[in-house]
């Protein structure tokens, strides 16, 4: 098997992986998410309404829903952590068989190439740059 | 804090011009890893030295596995989990530790002195180089985390925090560039 035909089964195979793997992976990571966040988004406990005036009751709605939006942000921020972690050690664990099978060293690059991007863009918010917005 | 930055919005602009001048650094930083690149291709060509595979690939694992926990402190920090972000930082900075160990500990133990031609001399440049960034690193974490045990930080101020985030993140960016170059790039010869 030479050069040519290796990138083309790497190419294919990482095709395959991004696509047919996309709902195992959504499975796992949601999982994973759900464990490593206490399922802080499924997990509420069902508040018990306070016997209180109509304002006061609005005002603890109010804070109720805050508090769950709040939660919910958090969650989907360490949920996005997980996701981009789990992509980089697939494309790294990629990127070690592809040397074990020989696979050329453009491939190589194309991985690393992808796995910069995916760091650049989530893990060092790149766009925060040209975005407007205090924080990110 | 000086009245330059007494505001949330004076703060939120001078942010701006943070992230640019560090983001100008790092492509000051950028031009010097890429020059080490390129001196591997120049002077390896398609070949490289055979080092420890399992070395290789467990120090990038460890190093990719410290950007997850410094992200979810930064993340926690934007959120006000204090206690979260402090426990990531030191996890990371852990982490960073257990790097340096593979890599001066372990890779530099084996047959491949720096005064061993090409391949020395480049393999220790680049980890060399990379090594001196994660210790670097690590130092600034230690800041940034006696800072944030002080208060020093809150969800709306922690540009400290996330330039260590960033930088951070930077040298594991590197990394990604360096470990096919140096453990899976080319035929072994040496």
């Amino acid at each position: 098997m030479d050069n040519t035909q290796i990138f083309v089964i790497a190419t294919v195979a990482l095709v395959l992986l991004t696509v047919g793997g996309g709902v195992t992976m959504a499975a796992v990571f949601y999982l994973f998410s759900y464990m490593v966040t206490g399922g802080a988004v499924a997990g509420i406990p069902a508040d018990t309404v306070p016997r209180i005036g109509v304002m006061a009751l609005a005002a603890w709605k109010k804070e109720r829903d805050e508090t769950r939006a709040r939660r919910a942000r958090l969650s989907a921020a360490y949920r996005s952590g997980v996701m981009v972690l789990i992509w980089l050690a697939t494309l790294t664990v990629l990127e070690f068989l592809a040397n074990m099978i020989g696979v050329s060293t453009v491939a190589m690059f194309i991985i690393a190439l992808i796995k910069a991007g995916i760091i650049l863009q989530f893990f060092m918010h790149i766009s925060s740059l040209w975005l407007e917005g205090g924080s990110h | 804090m000086s009245d330059v930055t007494s505001t949330l919005a004076d703060y939120r602009e001078q942010l701006k011009n943070n992230r640019l001048g560090l983001w100008f650094f790092f492509l000051s930083e950028a031009f010097l890893f890429a020059g080490l690149l390129v001196v591997r291709f120049y002077l390896w060509g398609n070949t490289r030295p055979d080092l420890d595979q399992n070395i290789g690939v467990v120090v990038t694992v460890i190093l990719l596995a410290s950007s997850f926990t410094m992200n979810r402190a930064e993340t926690a920090m934007v959120h006000d989990d204090r206690e979260r972000f402090l426990s990531n930082l030191l996890v990371t900075a852990g982490l960073g530790l257990v790097f340096l160990v593979g890599v001066v500990g372990f890779e530099w133990q084996g047959h491949i002195r720096p005064d061993d031609g090409a391949f020395g001399a480049v393999l220790y440049a680049m980890t060399g180089m990379h090594a001196l960034h994660v210790l670097s690193g690590i130092v600034f974490i230690i800041i940034v985390w006696n800072n944030g045990r002080n208060g020093h930080y809150s969800s709306d101020r922690h540009w400290g925090v996330e330039a260590c985030a960033i930088y951070w993140h930077y040298v594991d960016l590197v990394w990604v560039f360096f470990y096919p170059a140096l453990y899976l790039m080319g035929n072994v010869v040496h």
